[in-house]
């Protein structure tokens, strides 16, 4: 009966061909303004080390002005001072943790082919490699021993690694950046966690061109090219003056090999603080946070504000398709009384007559669903053209959203059909037949 | 005369249909008013003036190799002669930020040592710090209103290591009622919160506008100019042309940078415009997004009422060859069908009122968005109703056409 009310669903559609076109139109324009919303949404909001939530964490220190809290909803800076970074990394009490921050050096390339350029540096410990897990394509990262003797090493990107040795493995080679050569320990895979957990600061841009150890940017004096907060101006000048301030400039991530051991981190921090108080530091009530990587994306407001906004309208939007199709159908469906009334006459029950309609309802939502795929594909296209480059990252489609789309355009078109489709199962036979 | 009566039971006899097509009416209406308010703040938004001489300005990055071994003093110096000396170039400056430009330095000030001692958020206002020359004037265009601008001995180096405190400060004129109020800011001295200690910098000129880097900062109007050579290795130069010249100045100004020293890293050419529409980019993003959304909502709405129009002129068919028959001229018919979406679009306008007021109270609660001044209700409303009529034109006219004659026939 299935493949027959499929043939009755195409013959009827075929011969009302506008209204049809008007219908799936529709529905396809509401399924791809919210599937479009939808898809930069989840791409905003997924957590790309969703594995490690529990054992990837944030610590938080209250070291902000005594008077007044970070924010107004008395949140912990989002960012640690050099002292407090210097002091938990020389304590070491997770498993992993790493202190870094993002700057920029000059790169000079051998090859007089190209110009020297700037790059984008990510400042970090050894332990970030094993925290953030980037796939290596040559070499390996640095060592904690290479941290520790503050060492000229980097970790190229695939993409700089590309520019300046086409792609070759350029393990143990040198790069001139800013005025020291660099010994090239590690080359990576293209890598591209959305969102950047890693530096919330900045969370859809794409993961720095090099990598060196934090202990040699600092031994370098080189400043972040970053977010830099201070509710106290430094007390000496330069580079050492910014060291001892209470300036916050960089994040600061640790990680544990069982979340069991986080408990008694939480309890090294506040011991930390408490230590601080009596030295004159840390006025502000103790308000330590060790956070996951999700309350972390949610205390930074990952998800744009912008964002939320279009998911919820262009919902409200599918909701009008939706109404829109009842009305359609409803036309169409009574529209075809005299046909109801002859099949019910020879014998079709009224579950009959509903599957044959509801069974033309979910052809327009297939049709309408493909269509809005489609015109999802569009519109993000039309995303990414409104957007900075970055945010092209957030407007990939996958196999999974395919497959919401599809239910969601005829889960939606069957609800709308529902309405028209009882309506059809009340006329009466025999009135019908009578007025023909 | 509009005989609302007939139609009004006739269309009770629709309920089902007619209800539909008012709740349609009635979600397209909540959703326009609401997109609608958001594209008007987010264009005027858009529409502010930097303060700068936008449409005459450009601006070119420059970065030391080695900064180490670089007189970036020297540098910087022999860099703005050359670029003063372009034919076309009125002004140029090396500053470390630029209105629009979304990266910057914020000081927080206060009016007195006592508030800027007292540690307190409540007692500061935060502004945006352009750091630029005595030509900085010049190479911004910017308009003062009071006082003057910074004088050659007022400005000091400021290098990465340096210490240097500024003696002076220009202020713009948002600044200068919060931090002063109606009073006369000229001469009075502007103390910075995380250091009170330092000599404050005395106010000696107001700019008319000038922008913070941040576009969507809610204190954007709030920005100073302070008198620093700025000699970082890192660095920005503004540069403003005559009238016309800016894109003759553009094709020259890399290649007069690199003759003068090539051993440096030039880049991030830029006009103004391009650093506003980077600047605005989310905003004007966000606009687009929901223009296209309300066209789209409001094309789906008419389709819908031309389907349900047509459909009814068919079912009618007979009845309206038998008015026809009975003496209703064309102009009648036409008539029905008008006043009969005007009925069913009131409906909707109604309800629609409700719940765009509703979606806009909890917008504004779940998502912090600003509330919906009421007087988008009546134009969208207004609106809305346009769109039935003109929707219904094309079916109504059909319906005008239909002859006398299909009265005496059986379908």
């Amino acid at each position: 009966m299935f493949t027959y009310y499929l043939r009755l669903a195409v013959t009827s559609m075929r011969r009302t061909p506008v209204l049809t076109g008007l219908m799936v139109l529709a529905v396809a324009m509401g399924i791809g303004a919210s599937m479009t919303a939808l898809t930069v949404l989840r791409a905003m909001a997924q957590n790309p080390y969703s594995h490690k939530n529990e054992v990837l964490r944030v610590p938080q220190l209250d070291s902000w002005n005594p008077e007044s809290a970070y924010d107004e909803e008395g949140n912990p800076p989002d960012q640690f001072t050099y002292r407090d970074a210097r002091a938990l990394l020389d304590a070491g009490k997770a498993d992993y943790q790493s202190a870094q921050y993002r700057t920029g050096l000059s790169i000079q390339p051998e090859q007089d082919s190209l110009l020297p350029f700037n790059a984008s540096i990510r400042v970090a410990g050894s332990d970030f490699f094993q925290m953030f897990e980037p796939a290596f394509r040559y070499g390996n990262p640095w060592t904690r021993a290479d941290d520790a003797r503050k060492a000229r090493v980097v970790v190229l990107s695939a993409e700089l690694n590309d520019k300046l040795f086409g792609g070759e493995n350029s393990v143990g080679r040198d790069v001139q950046m800013g005025d020291e050569r660099y010994r090239i320990v590690g080359v990576l895979e293209p890598w591209l966690p959305m969102p950047r957990v890693y530096d919330l600061q900045e969370p859809f841009e794409e993961a720095e061109d090099a990598f060196i150890p934090f202990e040699t940017a600092v031994d370098k004096e080189m400043g972040a090219h970053g977010n830099n907060n201070c509710w106290r101006s430094p007390e000496k000048p330069g580079y050492a003056g910014q060291l001892e301030s209470e300036c916050i400039w960089m994040q600061f991530w640790v990680g544990f090999d069982d979340v069991a051991s986080v408990a008694a981190y939480r309890q090294f921090l506040d011991d930390y603080v408490r230590d601080q108080k009596a030295l004159g530091r840390f006025e502000r009530p103790l308000n330590n946070r060790l956070s996951t990587i999700d309350e972390w994306m949610t205390r930074k407001e990952v998800v744009q504000r912008d964002s939320r906004t279009q998911v919820w309208i262009a919902f409200g939007f599918l909701i009008v398709c939706i109404v829109n199709t009842v009305g359609l159908l409803l036309a169409k469906f009574l529209g075809r009384s005299g046909e109801v009334g002859v099949r019910r006459a020879l014998g079709a029950s009224r579950r009959q007559v509903f599957a044959q309609f509801l069974i033309e309802s979910g052809m327009v939502g297939v049709a309408g669903g493909v269509l809005g795929l489609l015109l999802t594909g569009l519109m993000l296209a039309g995303m990414r053209a409104l957007q900075d480059e970055s945010y092209g990252h957030l407007t990939r489609i996958d196999t999974e959203m395919v497959g919401i789309t599809l239910i969601v355009a005829i889960g939606a078109t069957l609800l709308a059909g529902l309405i028209p489709t009882w309506r059809a199962c009340q006329i009466a036979p025999a009135l019908q037949l009578k007025s023909q | 005369m509009l005989h609302l009566k007939p139609i009004f039971s006739a269309l009770l006899r629709n309920r089902i249909a007619a209800g539909v097509i008012a709740v349609q009416i009635a979600l397209t209406l909540a959703i326009v008013v609401n997109c609608a308010y958001l594209v008007v703040e987010r264009v005027s938004d858009m529409a502010r003036p930097s303060g700068y001489d936008e449409d005459n300005m450009l601006t070119i990055r420059v970065t030391a190799m080695d900064p180490t071994r670089t007189d970036i003093r020297a540098e910087t110096q022999a860099d703005l002669a050359v670029l003063r000396a372009m034919p076309g170039v009125v002004g140029a400056t090396a500053t470390n930020a630029l209105p629009l430009g979304r990266g910057g330095w914020a000081w927080s000030l206060s009016n007195s040592l006592e508030k800027a001692g007292s540690g307190r958020d409540e007692d500061s206002e935060g502004a945006a710090i352009y750091m630029v020359d005595e030509m900085g004037i010049d190479a911004t265009g910017i308009e003062l209103s009071r006082g003057r601008f910074f004088r050659a001995e007022e400005v000091v180096d400021l290098t990465q290591s340096g210490d240097a405190s500024p003696s002076t400060i220009v202020i713009s004129d948002a600044l200068a009622t919060a931090l002063f109020g109606d009073e006369d800011p000229i001469g009075k001295p502007v103390w910075l919160n995380s250091e009170p200690g330092r000599a404050p910098p005395i106010v000696v000129g107001t700019a008319k506008r000038l922008q913070a880097p941040w576009t969507s900062w809610q204190n954007t109007e709030q920005a100073a100019m302070v008198p620093y050579r700025f000699l970082y290795p890192h660095r920005t130069y503004l540069i403003r042309t005559e009238p016309g010249q800016r894109e003759a100045v553009m094709g020259q100004v890399e290649k007069v940078l690199a003759d003068r020293d090539s051993q440096r890293i030039i880049s991030g050419l830029r006009s103004y415009a391009e650093i506003r529409e980077r600047g605005y980019r989310e905003q004007r993003a966000m606009a687009w997004i929901l223009t296209a959304t309300m066209i789209s909502l409001s094309l789906v709405t008419a389709l819908g009422i031309v389907g349900m129009a047509s459909f009814w002129v068919t079912q009618r068919i007979k009845q309206i060859g038998t008015r026809r028959a009975l003496g209703a001229r064309r102009f009648d018919v036409r008539r029905y069908f008008q006043v009969e979406n005007g009925l069913i679009s009131v409906g909707g306008i109604l309800i629609g009122m409700a719940l765009a007021w509703g979606l806009n109270v909890w917008l504004v609660s779940a998502l912090a968005l600003p509330k919906l001044p009421l007087a988008y209700l009546p134009i969208a409303a207004l609106a809305v109703f346009v769109l039935g009529q003109l929707s219904v034109l094309g079916p109504a006219r059909r319906a005008s056409l239909v002859s006398p004659a299909v009265a005496t026939r059986t379908v």
